[in-house]
């Protein structure tokens, strides 16, 4: 069934919305950014501020356990109502744009320069954590914030 | 068109005139103008939160069933920031929230009275269209009122415990204090005849002597307090003594939304006469910053063993 609306922005309110919805907020580079459109895997969802890995079929898949290099930002998520009229989600597929995100591992320390990476950590994740050695370097972190980070992104070079 | 008539008079006339369509159309007609009027003047809600008119147009119909709502947007964020000449600020894509007001039926019991029972009552027969299908309409607003300012203040944290056991000056401060501190103002306030009562039993040396001299005799007689607006219910059942509210003004709140218009329904079938009274509304909070509770400790106004 297509909830077409989120339930906790029915009456009664179950959320803050003046709250400023940091998942993806792009601070740099949306201009002139690519912003393409992948068929979805079978299954797959995605969130606004997630990333998405391209298999090989070139179909956009949630990530496993094991980073790769192939790996983008969804811009906008497979909630949205175009997205299942196409079956498609929007990623971006050109670096570097710089982005504050609240979605990130919060298990991990971070400071300004660490690299970033994107892999499932076991509960089915689809952020940025700590990268790992010799893992794709997706981006840099460029901000500690309180509750969020700033980084940029960098095209999964090893 | 009844005025000037004594009950007993008008009651036979009202029956007569259900004997024909057209006075059957006008009856409903004058039921439903007097209802609208009585209930803007009764509901607490409505006196904090005004209630808007809407039509289908203005409503979204579900894929799933039959219903209706309506999506109300939420001013998004913005901001300004001091930079460099050769500099350029952060890019925002405007990306705006929505809040979705699901539309629900309030109807009166189905009134029931024979012809005969009816010439037998010493008051107008709008007088218990007044006490029976107004007032139990109005209530139900200000349940579902209330309900949806608890779910709101459980997400906010603003929610007050105090153990003073009566109001005062600086119980309804720290009220207004929840509101404003989130770059909004307290604009009202809600409190029951009870803690209206406690209200004004302020020491001389705590709200001056003028004022505490003005007040023992004739009571407080603002519509303000500390620059609020002061609304009082004596519904205890909704509002409890010791519960006190704060809301900011109606846009920085929520929404009241009426379908149509309210509907009044009659008609005579043989010897008995029928009627019920029902709305459709979408009542609710957008912005959950902008409501406040603080429940004190008040002591029962009725002494042990007695209840309210």
């Amino acid at each position: 069934m297509v909830t077409a609306i989120s339930d906790i922005r029915i009456v009664p309110v179950g959320e803050d919305l003046t709250q400023e919805d940091l998942s993806l907020s792009i601070l740099r580079g949306f201009e002139k950014m690519f912003r393409v459109d992948k068929k979805l895997a079978t299954g797959a969802v995605f969130s606004k501020g997630e990333w998405a890995v391209l298999n090989e079929d070139g179909k956009a898949e949630r990530p496993t356990t094991s980073p790769v290099g192939q790996t983008y930002l969804v811009l906008s998520g497979t909630d949205r109502f175009d997205a299942y009229a196409t079956g498609q989600v929007t990623l971006i597929m050109s670096h570097p744009i710089v982005v504050k995100s609240s979605l990130y591992d919060r298990g991990e320390d971070y400071a300004v320069g660490d690299y970033l990476t994107v892999k499932d950590l076991t509960h089915g994740e689809a952020f940025v954590t700590l990268r790992g050695t010799d893992e794709p370097k997706l981006a840099r972190v460029l901000e500690v914030g309180n509750g969020y980070l700033v980084y940029e992104t960098l095209g999964g070079v090893e | 068109m009844y005025e000037g008539l004594d009950a007993q008079t008008f009651n036979n006339l009202f029956i007569e005139q259900l004997d024909t369509v057209e006075g059957i159309r006008k009856t409903a007609a004058g039921g439903a103008a007097f209802t609208r009027a009585k209930i803007r003047e009764i509901g607490f809600g409505r006196r904090i939160l005004p209630p808007q008119s809407v039509t289908r147009v203005d409503c979204t119909r579900s894929t799933d069933h039959d219903t209706l709502i309506k999506i109300v947007d939420i001013e998004h964020d913005s901001k300004a920031m001091a930079i460099n000449f050769a500099s350029e600020a952060d890019e925002r894509y405007i990306q705006g929230k929505r809040a979705a007001f699901p539309f629900f039926k309030i109807e009166s019991e189905k009134f029931v009275k024979s012809e005969a029972e009816l010439l037998a009552y010493d008051y107008p027969v709008t007088k218990v269209i007044e006490e029976n299908s107004v007032k139990d309409i109005q209530k139900v607003e200000d349940i579902k009122f209330i309900e949806y300012a608890e779910a709101a203040v459980a997400l906010t944290g603003k929610r007050l415990l105090s153990t003073a056991t009566s109001v005062d000056r600086r119980e309804m401060n720290s009220l207004f204090k929840m509101i404003d501190f989130d770059q909004l103002i307290a604009d009202c306030c809600l409190m029951n005849t009870v803690d209206y009562d406690d209200y004004m039993i302020q020491p001389a040396h705590d709200i001056g002597s003028p004022l505490a001299s003005e007040i023992t005799v004739e009571g407080y007689k603002y519509q303000t307090i500390l620059k609020r607006k002061l609304v009082v219910t004596n519904k205890h059942d909704i509002l409890a003594p010791g519960e006190i509210w704060a809301f900011t003004e109606p846009a920085y709140l929520g929404h009241f939304f009426i379908l149509n218009d309210v509907k009044f329904w009659i008609k005579k079938e043989a010897d008995l006469v029928i009627w019920k009274t029902w709305e459709y509304i979408a009542e609710g909070f957008s912005n959950i910053k902008s409501i406040a509770k603080i429940e004190l400790d008040v002591p029962s106004p009725i002494p042990v063993g007695g209840t309210i």
